[in-house]
């Protein structure tokens, strides 16, 4: 099922392998790709010997808006998605009420149990093996009291929130993939109803901590290619209408073209870096469809087949994703091995439109990745690079997702 | 003109320290049964804290095995069999949730191995992974004395399920469960703590009411009875320390913490016109939802609980209520001496002197806190109120504390009937949700 929409892009922001705000994406739309998010490094879980991995290589806290006392609360997927929402709410007036600020995350298991794990289980051992009750005399000592907040999924979203005050309705999807199309959807679908005025919607995770790198050698993903990566990006939103409406939009915002008003260009002198009263951010971009399926039930590896495989086709999925091509002058394709060559099959229905493939640079960051491929779509549109952007992503949880971005706006 | 989409419920699954399905839930409400014990799962004599609800089911392989069969018609043959095999219904999470499910399925009418021709989604609250600690003792490194141990995760690395699970995969549930019935919908995971099972729900509806589908399975299921689990919310303070039946103790001036359940509830919820061409029998309707988020700290409510009021504020208005309308308020009454009198001022703000006769309960006290499924347990207690002829009473509520200023029924209940129930539902990190039932 499509659902089509007119919301404007108002913000942007990303952290990921190629460094720490969006535009460092843009290195990604050049011609001859400067991106080199992918290195050979030894990875502390999977298979011995050099991993192929697209990994921040720098570090994370200098960038994180929480003090040093708030982040020992936080995993990294949420140091990266505080990192990434503080950078896209820069285009949210400063005046808009936090309780019609609305924030849709999609996020994954934190995999951080904590450099005190092996110690909880060092002393929680009688006879060599693990025992409840040794956990509860000697173990639960070595357990930082605050470790379950660390692993909680939600905080990946709670703690942007609570640094940027936002108080309007919200939802966290676990996601490998899917459940960060889902918020997108839920925000689109909230700010249409009227239950907010803005929304911040995104996706961060890391396939780097050892537990996940770990399943992902289990499951057979690191074998069949999968490339580990890490970052966030959250999207800023907008009705469309609304972005017209208020008068204090600049004229560059709302010039029309063709069916729709123009999205602004992100290097335009006039436009505002970080609006302080509430004008109305032009739009960098504006969400104009997304479309999400899923392919016939599977059992995860272990719980009914050996390990992962590439999915049967469906026809009418590939269809319905494709009903989105057409039109289209850039397809931006996120997918995870095993299924990015039917990926990329599915996208030559675009006809003569430019096509790239994100995963080889920015890696597979599981909840992370739509977002961050999405972003990449902002920022190509804002950029002059195209004027309609489709992103087709495929996450290891067997759901597919094509989101359309444009400079102008469309019929719904 | 087009009337709107409405969203019914048709079917209802449970589990609960008060008993396995509905039944079980209704009868233990009604007699007031409390589920909190001394643990039985493993050795918590040395935890700080050593009681919960737990859910009773056969622990043995060959005595699960044959429970399984004998009694989930709903649950597809080969999927019952690929489950077991994989061991995977032992883990206590995926066994609610699919226990809740089948016998949800067959409460709205629903065939096992049928073609799910509505394309039925399933929206569905999940909690925390499960840290396995005796899986992670094979990694354990502490070769060299001097130094801290580690965990070598390079070892054996492709040893594979289910000889290896260092985390129970939080994921797993929404796989089993559309397997075991067939879904052939979206699947949506909500992961906000304890306010994902009502958020599954909303979310749900909501769907339903925008044309995205036509029916949905939705609600949670979780487990915390595990080490890892009860110890970790032991060393955050939210446990009761009291090694007692009464360790939680909503609303009452001497609570002290909270008692961990486990457990889940699942609802089919379909369009109402769907519902009624087929003849399905509709036991209420979802009518309002609403969210907000505290944005406040990390470790406790925001304590005017202005965000909570603002989520049950944004249910009524979107059933379409006035507060007057409500007739019972299920509260997410943890029992721990902020959450309580936070939720009580959001009442009040919310409900005005309406407040002082709007019976509310919690049952906390009762089969403990469901964690990621309280939401949705708590919403079947909702639906009890409006089934039922009865509104489920608060486990050891003696004396109600003066801070909470409430009409907090105490663990009798009240005999009664009513039109609209609501259930509120707010999760560590501050995402607050509360959904409106409206009887048929």
């Amino acid at each position: 099922m499509i659902a089509r929409f007119t919301h404007a892009v108002t913000g942007l922001g990303a952290v990921g392998p190629l460094g720490a705000g969006a535009a460092h994406l843009d290195a990604l739309l050049e011609p001859a790709s400067a991106a080199s998010g992918v290195r050979a490094r030894e990875l502390p879980a999977g298979p011995p010997g050099a991993q192929r991995a697209a990994l921040c290589d720098f570090p994370l806290e200098p960038l994180v808006p929480a003090d040093e006392r708030a982040q020992r609360l936080m995993s990294p997927a949420a140091k990266l998605a505080a990192i990434a929402v503080r950078e896209a709410r820069g285009a949210i007036p400063r005046a808009a009420a936090g309780e019609r600020l609305a924030m849709y995350f999609g996020a994954g298991s934190s995999g951080d149990l904590g450099d005190d794990a092996a110690a909880v289980v060092k002393a929680s051992l009688e006879d060599g093996a693990f025992s409840a009750a040794a956990f509860g005399r000697r173990g639960l000592r070595q357990l930082h009291p605050l470790r379950t907040f660390v692993l909680l999924t939600n905080f990946t979203m709670c703690h942007p929130a609570m640094l940027e005050g936002a108080r309007g309705p919200n939802g966290v999807f676990f996601s490998r993939g899917s459940g960060t199309a889902l918020a997108l959807l839920e925000a689109a679908y909230e700010l249409a109803d009227g239950a907010c005025d803005h929304a911040l919607v995104g996706g961060a995770d890391t396939a780097a901590s050892p537990l996940t790198l770990r399943e992902l050698a289990r499951d057979g993903w690191l074998r069949r290619g999968l490339v580990p990566g890490e970052g966030a990006a959250a999207l800023a939103l907008r009705r469309a209408d609304e972005n017209v409406r208020h008068a204090g939009a600049p004229a560059h915002a709302t010039g029309r073209d063709g069916d729709g008003a123009h999205a602004a260009d992100v290097d335009d002198p006039r436009a505002p870096a970080h609006p302080t009263d509430d004008l109305v951010t032009p739009p960098l971009a504006y969400l104009t469809a997304i479309a999400i399926g899923r392919r016939a039930a599977h059992l995860p590896p272990g719980l009914g087949r050996d390990e992962v495989a590439p999915e049967p086709r469906d026809a009418a999925l590939d269809d319905e994703l494709a009903s989105l091509l057409p039109g289209a002058d850039l397809v931006l394709r996120m997918a995870c091995q095993p299924d990015a060559d039917a990926l990329a099959a599915l996208t030559r229905r675009a006809g003569g439109a430019r096509g790239l493939e994100l995963g080889p640079q920015l890696g597979d960051a599981l909840a992370a990745a739509p977002a961050l491929a999405w972003a990449v779509a902002v920022r190509a549109i804002a950029r002059g690079h195209a004027r309609r952007v489709v992103v087709v992503s495929r996450g290891l949880d067997h759901t597919w997702c094509a989101v359309a971005f444009a400079r102008a706006r469309e019929a719904a | 003109m087009t009337r709107a989409r409405r969203a019914v419920i048709t079917g209802v699954g449970c589990a609960s320290g008060l008993g396995l399905g509905w039944r079980a839930f209704v009868d233990g409400l009604r007699a007031g049964r409390c589920a909190v014990a001394p643990l039985t799962l493993f050795d918590a004599s040395a935890l700080p804290c050593s009681v919960g609800a737990e859910t009773p089911v056969p622990l043995g392989a060959a005595e699960h095995e044959a429970w399984w069969r004998a009694g989930r018609p709903a649950v597809r043959a080969a999927a019952l069999r690929r489950l077991l095999d994989a061991r995977a219904l032992r883990d206590r999470k995926l066994l609610f949730a699919v226990l809740a499910a089948a016998e949800a399925w067959a409460d709205a009418g629903l065939a096992a191995d049928a073609e799910d021709e509505a394309g039925t989604a399933l929206c569905l609250g999940v909690g925390v992974e499960t840290a396995l600690f005796a899986d992670l003792a094979h990694y354990l490194d502490d070769s060299e004395p001097s130094a801290a141990p580690r965990l070598d995760w390079r070892r054996d690395p492709e040893l594979p399920l289910p000889a290896y699970r260092a985390r129970g995969a939080i994921e797993w549930m929404g796989d089993a469960v559309v397997d075991a019935l067939g879904l052939a919908g979206p699947v949506a995971l909500h992961a906000s703590a304890c306010a994902a099972g009502a958020l599954a729900v909303a979310h749900a509806a909501a769907m339903i009411r925008r044309g995205q589908c036509r029916r949905a399975l939705a609600g949670a299921a979780d487990s915390m009875l595990n080490p890892g689990g009860v110890g970790g919310m032991a060393t955050l303070g939210a446990t009761s320390p009291r090694a007692a039946p009464d360790a939680c103790r909503p609303f009452d001036r001497r609570r002290d913490g909270i008692a961990i359940g486990e457990g889940g509830a699942l609802f089919v919820l379909e369009d109402e016109a769907l519902a009624r061409a087929r003849g399905a029998t509709i036991l209420a309707a979802v009518v309002g939802w609403g969210s907000t988020q505290d944005a406040h700290r990390p470790s406790a409510p925001e304590p005017s609980g202005a965000a909570a009021a603002a989520a049950m504020r944004a249910a009524l208005a979107r059933a379409g209520l006035a507060p007057e309308e409500l007739g019972y308020l299920n509260a997410h009454g943890t029992g721990t001496a902020l959450n309580d009198v936070a939720e009580a001022r959001a009442i009040r703000a919310v409900f005005g002197r309406h407040a002082e006769r709007l019976p509310v309960s919690s049952i906390k006290g009762a089969c403990g806190h469901l964690m990621a499924a309280s939401g949705a347990i708590e919403l079947a207690a909702a639906l009890v109120a409006l089934r039922e002829g009865f509104l489920p009473g608060t486990c050891h509520l003696d004396a109600l504390d003066e801070e909470c200023p409430i009409f907090a029924l105490g663990p009798a209940g009240a005999a009664t009937t009513i039109r609209y129930a609501q259930s509120n539902s707010f999760g560590f990190g501050g995402q607050n949700a509360s959904v409106i039932l409206e009887a048929p």
